[in-house]
């Protein structure tokens, strides 16, 4: 579906093309993370299957009995700690595991993220089948709040120029968005084969597992941000096509140039608080998974 | 099992000779210091299980045997990485 963009320069045609233009960039935004990586660059997708993530495996495979060593000389150094055949065992045991898990870790981030990326499909639609990412109304109710303003006034150059701001805003703040969505994607392909050494260290027990800790945190929180993003923005644009703010924004002032700040200082306020949240969906997110 | 893992680790290559190098060098020093240790354990396993055979004292007896069969695992760490596909 596309949203046509013209940039008409009269006051409301102003903000109405910086409505435009946001939901152009929000639109976008929405296209990337309802898929998973491997539908949405497939290219950059088999390289890095065929190619980087082997060669970071091996590199991993290489690392699993140095790791498996290490951890077992950490456990044995101190001849009076008692690592007696049982604990040994459990080492195996832990290798073999681990060599079985590892072979197939690719698959699973895989399968993870197409299973993240359908999550996200069905956060959307709501229970009668109906998508929750509604854009239709948002310029349509947005510009209703904003008042007749016109001829050539004071009111009307100040208002002109806080339009103008608000095409600025819309702008910066489309960006963001479709910045951080974009972002995000490039992050889980660096982050992936880069995964394969820090897996490897899970080998060595427990006082070795941290970077493989620190790496499993680190793809959760990259992999579930679409999710915080998605919901931001089929909140988001609900807060702002309903007026939420502009409501708040009130003033009992019938001067026609004081309620055409509020109702655009709502506007203001809306997109960058939608564009804002979006961008804080990773911090948040780190507070939540600790 | 054993197809299954050879087919992870088996005889890896990363392609980088350093890097190879780098990793068969660590591997062998690191399995070399867990022999020497096991071998330490071994001796200490031996001593404190003849000297619980001369007192007669069962329980050190065990203890002392678990002592040398964890020296002997040690010992052979590289014979049981190998069994795994981890050539050293």
């Amino acid at each position: 579906m596309g949203v046509m963009c013209s940039i008409d320069l009269s006051l409301t045609g102003l903000l109405k093309s910086a409505l435009e233009l946001w939901m152009v960039f929000v639109e976008s935004a929405w296209s990337l993370i309802s898929k998973s990586p491997s539908t949405l660059a497939s290219d950059a997708w088999i390289l890095l299957r065929d190619n980087i993530w082997v060669f970071f495996k091996q590199v991993g495979s290489g690392l699993i009995p140095v790791c498996f060593l290490a951890g077992w000389l950490q456990e044995s150094w101190d001849l009076k700690n008692d690592f007696d055949w049982q604990k040994m065992m459990l080492m195996f045991g832990r290798i073999l595991v681990i060599e079985a898990v590892y072979s197939q870790t690719f698959t699973i981030i895989s399968t993870f993220l197409t299973g993240v990326a359908s999550t996200v499909s069905a956060l959307s639609t709501g229970n009668d089948g109906e998508s929750l990412f509604d854009l239709t109304t948002l310029k349509e109710n947005t510009v209703a709040t904003l008042p007749d303003v016109s001829g050539f006034s004071w009111a009307a150059i100040v208002g002109w120029l806080l339009a103008l701001l608000s095409f600025i805003v819309a702008l910066v703040s489309g960006i963001m968005i479709f910045y951080t969505v974009v972002a995000r994607c490039f992050k889980i392909f660096v982050l992936i084969p880069i995964g394969a050494l820090p897996l490897a260290t899970i080998a060595g027990g427990k006082n070795m597992t941290r970077s493989a800790v620190a790496w499993l945190k680190e793809f959760l929180i990259c992999s579930c941000e679409v999710l915080v993003i998605a919901v931001s923005l089929v909140i988001g644009v609900k807060f702002v096509s309903s007026g939420f703010i502009s409501n708040a924004l009130t003033t009992s002032s019938e001067d026609e140039f004081t309620q055409m700040i509020f109702a655009m200082l709502s506007v203001v306020f809306s997109l960058g608080i939608v564009a804002a949240f979006v961008k804080q969906a990773d911090s948040f997110l780190r507070k939540v998974i600790v | 099992m054993n197809m299954l893992v050879m087919g992870v680790l088996g005889d890896f290559s990363t392609g980088v000779s350093e890097l190879d190098d780098g990793l068969s060098m660590a591997i062998s020093l690191m399995a070399g210091v867990v022999a020497f240790l096991g071998v330490y354990k071994l001796v200490i396993g031996v001593k404190n299980w003849s000297d619980a055979n001369e007192e007669m004292d069962q329980a050190r007896k065990s203890q002392g045997l678990n002592t040398i069969v964890s020296g002997v695992i040690m010992i052979s760490v590289a014979a049981i990485l190998a069994i795994f596909g981890i050539t050293i």
